[in-house]
């Protein structure tokens, strides 16, 4: 919905929609971008600042893409702001949020029940007012738009951004994770309907953007993004096999011998690979992964070496993607093209943010790797040969042997020794 | 490095929060210095002194043709020793914060002796110690921990020159053997000793004594007075015309006023002490012989001498012996008195090396337990006032460090006009201001002629 802003002064018209749909959105992410200092204190205090700034009822009423009523914005404003804020990382479309915000408002959900442990949180078959259910639970979450599966697990897992971190943020992490999967196992949520889908919005929705100073327009997919929400590597082996043969459309109970050795291989030597490959909308994923599997492609051999548009243009038939693909299918070209190489040669960058380790005194970085930095000092201060700026290392990127850091995660480090 | 705030809870560890030093693009050897710099700190890393700033590691990007270098160290939360001065709220003179700020000294001094005397007869220097580099990591229940950082700044410039010219920021701290330095003849041999450190670590004390005593402000007032014996000098030190060096007159007359504080008494307070040690072992401009090593190489700067006679000089540092007359602190060129910068016959206190440091400090921190040592329920008597006296003197010279063609002997020392001016200044002649040159002249050859 366009809103005209009037400017009265000069009696012009502006067809600028300053609040419209995707205002509260972006500002809402590049706040959360801008916070996200790891483990500082200070900032849940900038959240907390910034949503105070960002929602009144013009922002409010861009969102949601219509006019709506006093009593609603005030309890938005009152009662809810994280709540409403979290729906936009959830949805996109502003009916969407619409008829969330309303069904919360009906069944008094508010900020106390999203600080609240997961248990409360729960899908419910019942319609919004409860006429169907007699489960004990409150009904905030009827089995209907906008809420599916997916939209409630990412709801679950993004409120989190918003809410004060319990006083043991990594045990609430993990008590969040075990049971936002439980209902996985438990087949509370049933089946994914389309698991790739949804695993790229939860990519998208943990991308974080690296301040360094020369690689600041970079994003990068933290690592225990990676291992723990992606692959669900908290759970057991067999859940994180299904997982991805689900993601390649094959049904874990119809998976053959040869699907779960692809799914082992995947697991073992290729996580990245294969979330590159569905970050860039691959076609054939299962395919794809079956050439990497039999030309022995792993994650250690990233980053895939850059080609510029004239190798493209000139020796594509050379490059080890499209040979790859020539060896083993009689119709090549299906999946590695320029475009598709293109892509994954782009994309993989995402996914490679080294890891910064006391254990190595020098590494080497591509100029295109993102610098796993995630805030940035105002104060810097200059010598003669050097300027020293403050950073933040993204908790997860940082191997402190001295300190005994324990949220390293020790997997293919791109640093190599000098 | 860091602006600081009434929230001390900010003090708490932040492990994932470091200082990047980005290294400028376009220097001639970069790539060397780097490499050196980051060897020196993983070797200093290895030593485990807790006060000393941790190296953590290094990272170059780009292509070879076009590399970026960066170096991560600890983040200093508190900035340097400077922010630690000028805290909005100063901590009180208490036992506890003079224990401390011993504690903090006796650290700092084992960590430079580490550093200076390593395993396998690897040195490193600092060669640019100042209260700026000494960096401050408060914690939430003490006043925190000092360490030495910015080791990289000169480690890798053994020339003088070099360290003369790319020094960025103050050269308050500088020992006298850089002044000397213009003095030598070009192309002189020259290197970075440890004993330079030595002085730093000296003038780093000294100004802790004044804020300790007094306050930042009048630390501050201490740093602005730079009116010498021999004119205007930025450093602790000064050098006549006739390359005279000593400890500046600010320097001396502050030490000579604190020492007469009750609260700053040799033998009975620690502030004494430290004072003492500043004084007679820091703030010293003669060297010990050979550097007092065993390995002359490392330390010695190697002076050049015209003829017979020996370029550089030295006056005493015994200011106990100084009335206030000016003019008993001067020591003429002809003078019997003076002794060559490295005269053995010289019957001098010589600065102590970081390691005799080591043990002084380690003296003073266990060796007195008293209450009274460590804190006394009283006011200093006030600051020194700035010497009126001295302060009326004509406009300052400009031109105090002319480089000497030391081929040229004028006939007379007053056939060169600089050198009558300075040297008419030095004795706190007033003629010359008032009576001109001629009077002046008058007045310096009655009191020379015999």
């Amino acid at each position: 919905m366009q809103h005209n802003i009037t400017n009265q002064e000069s009696g012009m018209t502006t067809t600028e929609d300053r609040f419209g749909p995707k205002y509260l959105r972006e500002q809402l992410n590049e706040l959360l971008y801008t916070s996200s200092t790891g483990l500082n204190k200070d900032s849940q205090k900038v959240i907390d600042e910034g949503l105070i700034r960002l929602l009144h009822s013009k922002s409010i009423k861009g969102s949601l893409g219509r006019d709506i009523d006093s009593e609603l914005v005030m309890y938005i404003l009152v009662e809810a702001p994280k709540t409403f804020a979290t729906l936009h990382l959830v949805f996109d479309e502003p009916l969407s949020r619409y008829r969330a915000i309303q069904s919360f408002k009906q069944s008094h959900f508010g900020d106390d029940i999203l600080s609240s442990e997961p248990g409360e949180i729960t899908l419910c078959d019942s319609l919004p007012h409860g006429e169907m259910c007699k489960q004990p639970h409150p009904h905030h979450f009827p089995s209907m738009d906008p809420w599916t599966d997916d939209s409630l697990h990412l709801f679950i897992k993004l409120r989190r951004k918003f809410i004060a971190q319990w006083d043991e943020p990594e045990l609430a992490e993990s008590h969040a994770t075990q049971t936002i999967t439980s209902y996985f196992d438990e087949g509370l949520l049933g089946p994914d309907p389309d698991p790739v889908k949804s695993l790229w919005e939860k990519m998208s929705a943990s991308m974080v953007s690296s301040v360094f100073e020369r690689t600041e327009t970079k994003t990068f997919l933290p690592q225990d993004d990676i291992e723990e929400m992606i692959l669900y590597n908290t759970r057991d082996p067999d859940s994180r096999y299904n997982h991805v043969l689900q993601l390649m459309g094959i049904q874990p109970c119809n998976a053959s011998e040869n699907d779960r050795e692809l799914a082992d291989y995947i697991l073992n030597y290729a996580q990245k690979i294969f979330l590159i490959a569905i970050w860039t909308d691959l076609e054939q994923l299962q395919t794809a992964m079956e050439l990497f599997k039999h030309a022995h492609f792993k994650d250690e051999d990233l980053p895939l070496e850059e080609w510029s548009e004239q190798e493209f243009e000139t020796v594509l038939y050379h490059h080890k993607f499209v040979r790859m693909e020539e060896t083993r299918r009689r119709h090549p070209g299906h999946i590695w093209n320029a475009r598709s190489i293109r892509d994954f040669q782009s994309s993989q960058w995402v996914f490679l943010a080294p890891n910064i380790s006391t254990d190595v005194q020098t590494c080497n970085f591509d100029k295109a790797c993102p610098i796993p930095f995630i805030a940035k000092g105002t104060e810097q201060h200059s010598g003669a040969h050097a300027v020293v700026y403050k950073y933040t290392i993204h908790p997860a990127h940082f191997k402190d042997s001295l300190h005994q850091v324990t949220h390293f995660m020790a997997h293919n480090s791109l640093g190599t020794a000098d | 490095m860091g602006p600081l705030t009434d929230d001390e809870s900010q003090y708490d560890t932040e492990p994932y929060v470091v200082a990047v030093k980005a290294f400028r693009k376009g220097g001639k050897n970069v790539a060397v210095d780097v490499k050196t710099e980051v060897n020196a700190l993983a070797q200093l890393n290895q030593l485990g002194e807790e006060h000393i700033v941790r190296f953590i590691t290094s990272f170059q990007r780009g292509t070879q043709e076009d590399l970026e270098y960066y170096v991560l160290f600890e983040w200093a939360d508190g900035g340097n020793l400077n922010d630690f001065w000028h805290q909005p709220h100063k901590p009180r003179r208490t036992a506890s914060l003079v224990k401390w700020v011993v504690e903090q000294l006796c650290g700092l001094t084992r960590a430079l002796k580490a550093a200076h005397y390593m395993p396998k007869e690897l040195i490193h220097r600092h060669g640019d110690l100042k209260p700026g580099n000494i960096l401050w990591f408060p914690n939430s229940d003490g006043y925190g921990t000092l360490k030495i950082g910015e080791w990289g700044e000169a480690m890798n410039y053994n020339q003088l020159t070099a360290l003369r010219h790319v020094r960025y920021g103050t050269r308050r701290y500088e020992p006298p053997e850089t002044g000397l330095q213009t003095f030598l003849a070009m192309g002189a041999p020259q290197s970075v000793s440890r004993l330079y450190d030595v002085w730093g670590m000296g003038c780093i004390i000294l100004e802790f004594i004044i804020w300790l005593l007094y306050d930042y402000e009048e630390l501050c007032r201490f740093n602005s007075s730079n009116q010498g014996y021999f004119g205007p000098s930025d450093m602790f030190y000064e050098i006549s015309p006739e390359r005279a060096v000593r400890v500046h007159r600010v320097v001396e007359h502050w030490m000579e006023h604190m020492a007469k504080d009750e609260l700053c008494r040799p033998g009975e307070t620690a502030l004494g002490d430290l004072l003492q040690i500043v004084r007679t072992g820091l703030l010293v401009v003669e060297l010990p012989e050979y550097g007092g090593l065993a390995h002359a190489a490392d330390t010695e700067m190697t002076f050049t001498t015209h003829g017979d006679n020996p370029l550089i000089r030295v006056t005493a540092p015994d200011s106990t012996t100084h009335g206030d007359n000016p003019s008993n602190r001067v020591i003429a060129p002809d003078s019997t008195n003076l002794e060559g910068f490295h005269g053995s016959a010289s019957k001098q206190r010589t600065r102590l090396r970081a390691d005799e440091l080591e043990t002084e400090m380690i003296r003073l921190a266990e060796g007195e337990n008293s209450e009274h040592y460590w804190h006394q329920d009283q006011e200093p008597r006030p600051a020194p006032v700035d010497d009126t006296g001295l302060s009326r003197r004509p406009a300052p010279i400009t031109k105090l460090y002319p480089r000497v063609d030391d081929t040229i002997d004028h006939p007379h020392p007053y056939s060169d006009p600089m050198r009558h001016l300075t040297r008419c200044m030095s004795i706190g002649c007033q003629n010359w201001a008032e009576a001109g040159e001629d009077q002046c002249f008058r007045c310096l050859d009655s009191r020379d002629d015999p």
